[in-house]
């Protein structure tokens, strides 16, 4: 066979493969951004656009609260485990020596409780010993400690490369430990950083059993939606689960805009 | 140099972990405009006595004085130095203007003021057309030198520079070899300067600590060090040198090698005791050869391999008894040639003679 043949053949086969690729990952998200604009939002093919739902998510008060509460908890949640996950990893990369592997390995293994667990455990938990109702504190903390695992490794593989003697560089040029900290190992690691805090913040904003178990009649986003499948689907919820994905999509690209920047800095 | 004009003043400083002595008692008096090498094999403790004057790690014994003020406790980024690590270590989120000024945005100074002092140390280091780029976009010598100006832009009561030459490539470490010490001289600061490199610490400093398992080991003017070795430790560290084993002769007044038949008269100044055995250290440039058919005595060896050195002819010697010996002559027109039959022998007064395991003695 003609060997020209046979390379432009390979070439196009693997161009479709990675067509379906996508088409798989992105038909879903595509499907209800178009519903969500849709005036018939249970078939919106072919499109007829309108806002309807949008506005009509707008005056609906319980997806606004739901909304803001997923908001405050995830904004919550990332901080909360970015830190722990951040004081671990110094732990972990600097002070552990020989015992560094297990040390990681205990604190990147509850990624394999099932959150369902975690859920009902934390709420039976939290009452047993604290008699804390779950309340948007409990939910946080059981969140993160969901989360810390994620936030943990992904650090942990940023640090990884960093070298600690720059905080030293920084010290003997007078720079006091806090501001060896900002001014130098922050803006060095913070890809690291800011990539635990978004994935935090994206698993606790979509989380469903943790929040659920924990935070009783609060709305969240997840339970919401969760709730609203009993009533039948709203038009609304397609438009809010549009414009959380906008938002999600919109800080990972920021985050990929500021790491080129960086590196193109560097 | 006396230690009359002290101006950093290390006293009996020693630093264990847990019961590993990285430093051992050692004291130092480091005058104001002296360069001072650290010279000492891996993990012999130089470093950690570098880390010791910085700050960056404290003593478990004894006190560290810049002039005349205890400094023991104090944190290291009050303690007012410059440093330069063998990774140079710059900020890599930053530009060369910036490094520069990182220390003095560090002790507040005036933004004028900033500018000017990176102005000036840009000039003595030649990176004025530099400034702007970031350190990934430098070369090995050119980020050593941010390095080294980093560490001098705010007017340092010292200057550390741990290893700062061992990632460059030697030519380049020759000549900044001669750069740093010009700074050094033009500056009027301390300069202290860790390596394990003896050529390094021969050609820049002044004096040279020797330290071995945390020990102060010697501590002279770099010729003395060189010439006049104290210890047998010193005699094999500092320059390159062959070592022969000995017996000192019934006289008490001549040696006679062991694996060779080679003897020699004690210098007057040694006094060794009938029947000692002796490690004799003999520098390689301080060998003489001559040729086997001139008579005369010295260890029988062959010529091996005759390698140019620019200036310097390195002979590949192998005795008799099978030992390679390397003689170090200046260049000549008509070498001798390989496999050439020749004497290996030497002045007395050249080489160092110690009592056998002396080294060991001292532990």
């Amino acid at each position: 066979m003609n060997p020209n043949f046979t390379d432009s053949l390979i070439k196009w086969t693997l161009a479709v493969f990675l067509v379906v690729v996508f088409a798989f990952l992105y038909m879903p998200i595509v499907h209800i951004l178009f519903a969500s604009l849709s005036t018939r939002p249970n078939f919106p093919y072919p499109p007829e656009f309108n806002v309807a739902s949008y506005i009509r998510l707008s005056t609906n008060t319980v997806y606004q609260s739901a909304f803001l509460n997923s908001l405050l908890l995830a904004s919550c949640t990332a901080v909360l485990s970015t830190v722990l996950g951040f004081l671990a990893t110094v732990g972990v990369l600097r002070f552990a020596g020989k015992r560094a592997l297990i040390y990681a390995i205990f604190f990147a293994a509850p990624l394999f409780v099932a959150e369902i667990l975690l859920g009902i455990s934390s709420m039976a938990l939290y009452y047993m010993l604290f008699e804390l109702q779950g309340n948007m504190l409990t939910a946080i903390i059981a969140n993160a400690v969901h989360c810390f695992s994620f936030c943990f490794l992904i650090m942990a593989a940023m640090l990884y490369k960093y070298d600690w003697r720059m905080n030293e560089a920084a010290i003997v040029c007078g720079a006091s430990p806090l501001r060896s900290f900002f001014e130098v190992m922050l803006p060095i690691t913070w890809p690291g950083i800011m990539g635990s805090l978004i994935t935090a913040f994206v698993l606790s904003l979509n989380g469903l059993d943790v929040s659920f178990y924990l935070l009783g009649a609060t709305p969240t986003m997840p339970s919401v939606a969760w709730g609203a499948l009993r009533y039948g689907v709203k038009p609304e919820l397609y438009a809010l689960s549009s414009l959380i994905n906008i938002v999600v999509f919109a800080m990972i690209i920021a985050l990929l805009v500021a790491i080129r920047l960086k590196r193109k800095a560097a | 140099m006396s230690n009359t004009s002290s101006y950093i003043r290390i006293d009996k400083v020693s630093r264990r972990y847990g019961a590993f002595k990285a430093l051992d008692d050692v004291s130092l008096d480091i005058s104001k405009e002296e360069f001072i090498a650290i010279l000492g094999p891996s993990g012999s403790g130089k470093s950690t006595l570098l880390r010791l004057i910085a700050g960056l790690d404290r003593p478990t014994e004894g006190r560290i004085h810049f002039e005349g003020k205890d400094v023991t406790e104090l944190a290291p980024h009050k303690r007012g130095i410059g440093m330069v690590f063998q990774e140079f270590l710059l900020f890599p989120h930053r530009t060369v203007r910036e490094n520069l000024a990182f220390p003095l945005r560090m002790r507040n100074e005036a933004k004028a003021e900033i500018e000017e002092r990176v102005e000036w140390v840009a000039g003595i280091l030649s990176l004025s057309t530099m400034l702007d780029r970031y350190p990934s976009q430098l070369s090995g010598g050119q980020q050593q030198r941010v390095a080294l100006g980093r560490g001098l832009v705010a007017r340092p009561t010292l200057l550390l520079l741990d290893e700062p030459l061992a990632n460059l490539d030697r030519e380049l470490r020759q000549e900044m070899e001669i750069e740093i010490r010009r700074y050094q001289k033009q500056l009027g600061i301390p300069f202290i300067y860790v390596t394990h490199n003896q050529e390094e610490a021969l050609s820049m400093s002044d004096r040279i600590a020797v330290i071995n398992n945390g020990r102060l080991e010697a501590l002279g003017e770099r010729q003395a060090i060189y010439d006049h070795p104290q210890t047998p430790f010193v005699a094999r560290f500092v320059g390159k040198s062959s070592k022969f084993q000995g017996v000192v002769q019934p006289d008490g007044a001549t040696v006679r090698l062991a694996r060779h038949d080679y003897e020699f008269a004690l210098p007057p100044d040694k006094k060794f005791n009938p029947g000692d055995a002796v490690e004799i250290f003999v520098k390689n440039e301080r060998f003489d050869i001559s040729s086997k058919q001139d008579g005369g005595v010295g260890i029988p060896s062959t010529v091996v391999d005759v390698v140019l050195r620019g200036p310097f002819l390195e002979y590949v010697l192998e005795t008799d008894r099978g030992d390679t010996v390397i003689a170090v002559k200046p260049k000549r027109n008509d070498p001798i040639p390989i496999r050439e039959r020749v004497l290996l022998s030497w002045n007395p007064a050249d080489c160092h003679i110690f009592k056998d395991g002396a080294d060991d003695a001292r532990r």
